[in-house]
Order: C-alpha cells, then sequence, then structure tokens
C-alpha cells in the first residue's frame, strides 16, 4: 500500500509567493536565441560543467533526458523563456553528444525508440565493469563471532 | 505526465538538408531591400540553431573518422 507524502506541497501553496517573486515571472535574462546559444555554449564548454556531464553519461543518462533538465532549469533561473528553451533545445543535444565524443565514451543518445524494451547497452556495460572491479578484489570475509549464552547467576538459578 | 521533448525537436531538425545563409553583398551596386525585415530563412531563429548545430555535427563527424 502506497504511505501518505506528508512533503507534498498543499494546495494553493503555488499561490502564495508575491507575484513576479520567482524568476521565472520577471522578464528572461536572454530575450533572443542568439543570446541563449552563446549561454549554452559558453557554459557547456567550462571543464566543470564538462566533467559533470561525463559523470552523468556514464551513469547511463540518456542525452536527451540531460538537454531537458538543463533547459527547465535555465528557464526556473529566469535565464530565458520557454520558448527559446524549446527552440535551443537541439543545440544543446548536439554540444552534450559533441562532448562525450570528444571524451571518447559510450553514451545513450535517447534518440532510439523506447518501446524497443532492451536493456540500455551502455548501462550493461557499467555493471560489468563493476562485476569486473568486483570480482578482482578480495572479498572480505566477516569474522565469525559465537555467541555466547549468558549463565543465570540469580539465587533461584539452577546450579550445575 | 511529463514528456520529454528534446527527441522530438532534436529528430525534426533537418540539418543535413540545410543550405548555407547566402552572405548579402554590401557594395554601393548591390540590390537592396525596400522592406527593413529580410525575408529569407535566416531571419528565422530555428536557422540560426540550425547553423550553430551543423558546425557542432560536422565537428563530431570528424572526431568519428578521426
Amino acid at each position: 500500500m502506497d504511505e501518505p507524502l506528508f512533503d507534498a506541497p498543499i494546495p494553493g501553496q503555488g499561490l502564495t509567493h508575491e507575484l513576479g517573486g520567482r524568476p521565472w515571472q520577471s522578464p528572461p535574462q536572454y530575450s533572443t536565441v542568439d543570446e541563449a546559444v552563446d549561454y549554452y555554449t559558453s557554459r557547456l564548454s567550462t571543464p566543470e560543467a564538462t566533467s559533470q556531464i561525463i559523470d552523468i553519461l556514464k551513469m547511463g543518462i540518456p542525452v536527451t533526458s540531460l538537454a531537458n533538465t538543463i533547459q527547465m532549469s535555465s528557464i526556473m533561473d529566469g535565464k530565458h523563456s520557454i520558448d527559446v528553451g524549446m527552440l535551443v533545445l537541439p543545440l544543446i543535444v548536439e554540444v552534450i553528444m559533441y562532448i562525450a565524443e570528444q571524451e571518447g565514451i559510450d553514451y545513450d543518445d535517447g534518440l532510439t525508440d523506447v518501446k524497443d524494451n532492451k536493456t540500455n547497452a551502455v548501462i550493461l556495460e557499467n555493471i560489468r565493469t563493476q562485476m569486473k572491479e568486483k570480482a578482482g578484489e578480495p572479498t572480505e570475509e566477516k569474522p565469525v563471532v559465537e555467541e555466547q549464552v549468558e549463565e543465570p547467576t540469580g539465587l533461584m538459578a539452577r546450579r550445575a | 505526465m511529463i514528456t520529454n521533448p528534446a527527441r522530438e525537436l532534436y529528430s525534426n531538425m533537418d540539418i543535413d538538408k540545410l543550405k548555407p545563409a547566402k552572405e548579402e553583398t554590401k557594395g554601393l551596386l548591390s540590390k537592396r531591400n525596400s522592406m527593413s525585415m529580410p525575408n529569407d530563412a535566416s531571419s528565422q531563429p530555428a536557422f540560426r540553431v540550425a547553423q550553430h548545430m551543423l558546425i557542432y555535427r560536422q565537428q563530431r563527424e570528424m572526431l568519428k573518422n578521426g
């Protein structure tokens, strides 16, 4: 049985904040596609962003999901509007795939049909490498602790 | 239901058939448009995004082919 969620927002909580107080309710920082393209190309090409993207792709996250998350978080931060985000989204996918191929890692582009029910090859490869690493390491055997039976020491205890 | 539009948007960007943008001549005898707004595809934001994508695609193909 599903447990009730007590940390969910109460109905109408989204309307309690002052209008215009949220970043996405104010005019976006980059209003045109050209500005958004410059923003993403410069942001995604930094060493920090590149290493984070590679780590995420190595976990088996599809490129399309990652790109959508990046543009959605930028909308929430008030960087650009939803319309600009939709227009820039294919470019973000292309940039992420370029970064992945530049680093020479296997990645899931997320463009293949999801309905074929096949297990992701990247995830399988990661599991294989993890199992190989585990097989190479010596297994730690825990020392067996014998349970000591406490003998009753009271006045009424049976004496041997 | 939360859907991810990235797959459809990326697939619909048919940048393989993209024609390069024409560079306007700026000579004195060049033809001038009477309207201030240009009427070609380069004025469309999706076209400009596709131009950027094409550059990255070409770089990716260069990496693949070595």
